[in-house]
């Protein structure tokens, strides 16, 4: 797959901006629904596991699903 | 005729007086002319007075910025990080100070003037100077201004606010002191004592705060209270101690009801009633009426039948209780003698007066104060750092307008991202009416119009940080000017880079304090045993802490944190959100918040007896004793300190109860065996006062375990995102 840029109504975005969107929205949806069950506890430091979170989607997707 | 409501009348006056400030600061073509109007917006308060006082702190902090701007420039003009270095313990003070007592709003304008200050003109001496001189005279206009359209248009004075809270805070004491007296006959059980009285405390001390501001803006208004401002200061600091005496006299009450105690003091109802009717007379006098009585002296007087039944600690308890009454009937003749002062009429004087309480006569720092100082400061070197490397949106503003609103911000306990959304929504209105009406204005009275709606809408809808957001997007994003230009991508580059700056401010404050009120409340807890414990181990090293002054600044700071961490909890516990944490309720973080002010009072107690003199005997036959129940209570703070839970309510129970009765025994022992004439009464009341301390503590850490023991900590400390 070729990166493209995002056209929204005339405006263009780079695809990492977009892929770092996403990936920040997946971090805090899984962010969420650990702290719901109680699986943040197990983490020693959850700021660092939350920006590691977002390097991992970003690289997943910025991979599989919107090439950056 | 229609009639408008005072919220309506202010956010007029503040509407017209911005449409004023604009049109002088235009038609003379001054520097900048936001700044006049950006004054008259910051300083409009709700009376003449306070607006006076805010608008001298403004322009005192604008002369300081002015003199400190210009020093900086000055000192390193042609290096940008010794320039950096050397700036950077003045805004670290700045932001100490704005989180203080004394002129926070002063110290706020010191900072952020001189940031924009030295940001201002790069490119040459002259400039920055000029750049100082308008800020100044802009400032000043916009005072004159505001107190112009305040004098003339629906003025409001401070004064009838002056009588109102004063007459309404005496009003509360008397009830306080109905509602004490009534338990007293009752014999209510230790609930029903404290419930109904905790709404009437909070109101007292929320009355005695706006009691204190109040007094400052009539002063700066009206010449016949600056005349007796000495007497009015007095007043409202007396008045903000009867509050914390109740206190002491309710945590007490429940360890005379626990023992039985209540019937052996005699004349306890009498005394609250002639209270009572002091603080009557006390409003009278103030509201504008003759005196009508003179103050009756009672004194409370002790069943010597019961007394003689009781043991060592009951009778420590009689007298801890007996000096709380002194004090509490001292004061209030204290404020009848100022309130006939203030009118001019003979004080009582041959009741006594009361002394003020001193504060801990060294200064001491304050680790969150400290904690927010970093915070201003880490804003303004990575605004620095961005503006110099990356040099995004925003430019220059990275480094002036981000510590500014840090500086803002510092005293917000806990800054969440939701901080954006007022900004995002006053920048959005901002930028529609920058777009879509300023390019179809021509003339003033257009413009007025504009400047008019806006500062109503903020005015009259908005309150806190929605209508700084509406303020901040008219005199920034408008950026109205005699030559006014237009374009979209400055002012959308302005949105955009207002919302990382607010981000950025959020981020720093995540480096400095912890984004989880939980964790804060935890540590702050951990540190108030530690002080305790400090305090308790140093009692009896008195000798060493008059030799050296580290150890009396320790002693010093130590005091400072116990004194101020309850009140620290209690803003940081009303964050935890008990939907996250079962078993965290708001009552059961107000408990914890309660016992801990309790235990505060009872060391300030024991620390006060400790220093009062005592008989030789005792001193020789019972330190050991002491210091046996002082090695319980310091483990037990000690452990606390580590793991807030730790022991069980029944097993600390033993524990101080077994010292407790050796220590009665010893007592009883030394009693019998010494000299009476070695002995003098004021050493016995003492002694017993000192006695009573070490109960009074004792019990409030049994409350505190008690109500710790209901808190789920371990969920507390869990580590989240």
């Amino acid at each position: 797959m070729i990166p493209s840029e995002y056209n929204i109504g005339g405006v263009y975005l780079p695809p990492l901006l977009v892929v770092a969107l996403l990936a920040l929205a997946a971090t805090w949806v899984t962010a969420t629904l650990l702290n719901r069950h109680r699986l943040s506890r197990f983490f020693f430091y959850p700021p660092l596991v939350y920006l590691a979170l977002l390097v991992i989607y970003s690289v997943i997707i910025g991979t599989f699903i919107i090439p950056v | 005729m229609i009639s408008l409501s005072t919220e309506a009348k202010e956010a007029i006056k503040i509407g017209v007086a911005i449409v004023i400030g604009y049109y002088v600061a235009l038609r003379l073509d001054w520097s900048n002319p936001s700044w006049v109007a950006t004054s008259i917006a910051f300083i409009s308060a709700s009376t003449t007075g306070q607006s006076l006082q805010k608008g001298a702190l403004r322009l005192g902090g604008t002369l300081f910025a002015f003199v400190a701007g210009l020093f900086f420039l000055g000192l390193f003009p042609q290096d940008r990080w010794l320039f950096l270095l050397s700036f950077t313990p003045y805004l670290f003070f700045v932001a100490y100070m704005v989180q203080g007592r004394s002129g926070p709003y002063f110290w706020f304008v010191a900072g952020f003037v001189t940031m924009m200050i030295i940001t201002a003109g790069p490119g040459s001496s002259a400039h920055s100077f000029e750049f100082a001189a308008y800020r100044a005279l802009e400032t000043a206009i916009g005072i004159g201004i505001w107190t112009a359209v305040s004098v003339f248009i629906w003025p409001r004075t401070s004064l009838d606010t002056l009588n109102k809270v004063s007459s309404d805070l005496l009003s509360t004491h008397g009830r306080l002191m109905r509602q004490y007296r009534d338990h007293v006959t009752e014999g209510a059980s230790e609930e029903e004592e404290v419930e109904p009285m905790r709404e009437d405390r909070d109101a007292a001390r929320k009355l005695a705060t706006q009691l204190e501001q109040t007094v400052q803006a009539a002063i700066a208004e009206s010449h016949r209270v600056f005349e007796v401002r000495r007497l009015w200061t007095r007043f409202y600091r007396l008045s903000g101690t009867v509050v914390e005496i109740l206190d002491r006299l309710v945590s007490g009450f429940s360890e005379m009801q626990k023992s039985n105690l209540r019937k052996t003091l005699l004349n306890e109802e009498a005394l609250f009633d002639e209270l009572e009717a002091r603080l009557a007379e006390a409003r009278r006098i103030l509201g504008g009426e003759k005196p009508s009585r003179i103050s009756q002296r009672i004194s409370v007087g002790l069943d010597e039948e019961r007394v003689a039944r009781l043991d060592h600690f009951g009778k420590a308890a009689l007298e801890v209780t007996l000096n709380e009454l002194k004090r509490l009937d001292k004061l209030v003749t204290a404020i009848l003698d100022c309130a006939r002062d203030i009118e001019g009429y003979e004080p009582e004087g041959a009741m006594g007066g009361q002394k003020m309480k001193g504060s801990f006569g060294l200064p001491s720092i304050d680790p969150d104060r400290i904690r927010g100082a970093v915070m201003v400061t880490l804003s303004m070197w990575v605004g620095f750092f961005l503006w110099i490397y990356v040099d995004p949106p925003g430019h220059i503003a990275w480094y002036q307008f981000v510590p500014s609103l840090t500086l803002a911000f510092v005293q917000v306990p806990f800054l969440r991202l939701p901080l954006l959304k007022p900004f995002a929504c006053a920048y959005t209105v901002g930028l529609g009416a920058y777009v879509f009406i300023m390019p179809q204005l021509s003339t003033f009275w257009q413009l007025a119009m504009l400047i008019f709606a806006f500062s109503f809408g903020a005015a009259y809808f908005l309150k806190g940080t929605a209508q700084l957001a509406v303020f901040l997007a008219l005199f920034i994003l408008l950026g109205i000017k005699n030559e006014q230009t237009y374009n979209f991508a400055a002012a959308a580059n302005l949105f955009l880079f207002t919302m990382m700056a607010l981000t950025l401010v959020v981020a720093t404050s995540y480096v400095t304090r912890t984004p989880r009120p939980e964790k804060a409340f935890v540590s702050m807890v951990a540190r108030f045993f530690r002080s305790c414990e400090f305090l308790l181990s140093r009692m009896g090293a008195e000798q060493l802490e008059a030799r050296n002054f580290l150890e009396r600044m320790r002693r010093a700071y130590h005091r400072q944190e116990l004194g101020s961490l309850p009140g620290k909890l209690a803003r940081w516990g009303k964050q935890i959100d008990p939907g996250k944490f079962t078993g965290v309720t708001p009552q059961r973080i107000d408990g914890i918040v309660a016992s801990l002010q309790v235990l505060d009072f009872r060391l300030e107690d024991l620390i006060e007896a400790r220093q009062a003199p005592h008989a030789e005997v005792f001193v020789r036959e019972l330190t050991e004793d002491v210091r046996a129940w002082r090695m319980v209570i310091e483990e037990n703070c000690r452990r606390w300190s580590e793991c807030p839970e730790t022991d069980s309510v029944d097993d600390l129970r033993e524990k101080l109860k077994a010292r407790l009765d050796n220590l009665n025994l010893r007592i009883e022992e030394v009693m019998n065996t010494a000299d009476p004439e070695a002995v003098s009464t004021e050493e016995r009341k003492n002694f017993y006062r000192l006695l009573g301390g070490f109960r009074g503590f004792s019990e409030a850490a049994l409350v505190y375990s008690g109500a710790a023991n209901e808190v789920d900590w371990e969920r507390l400390r869990e580590e989240k995102f």
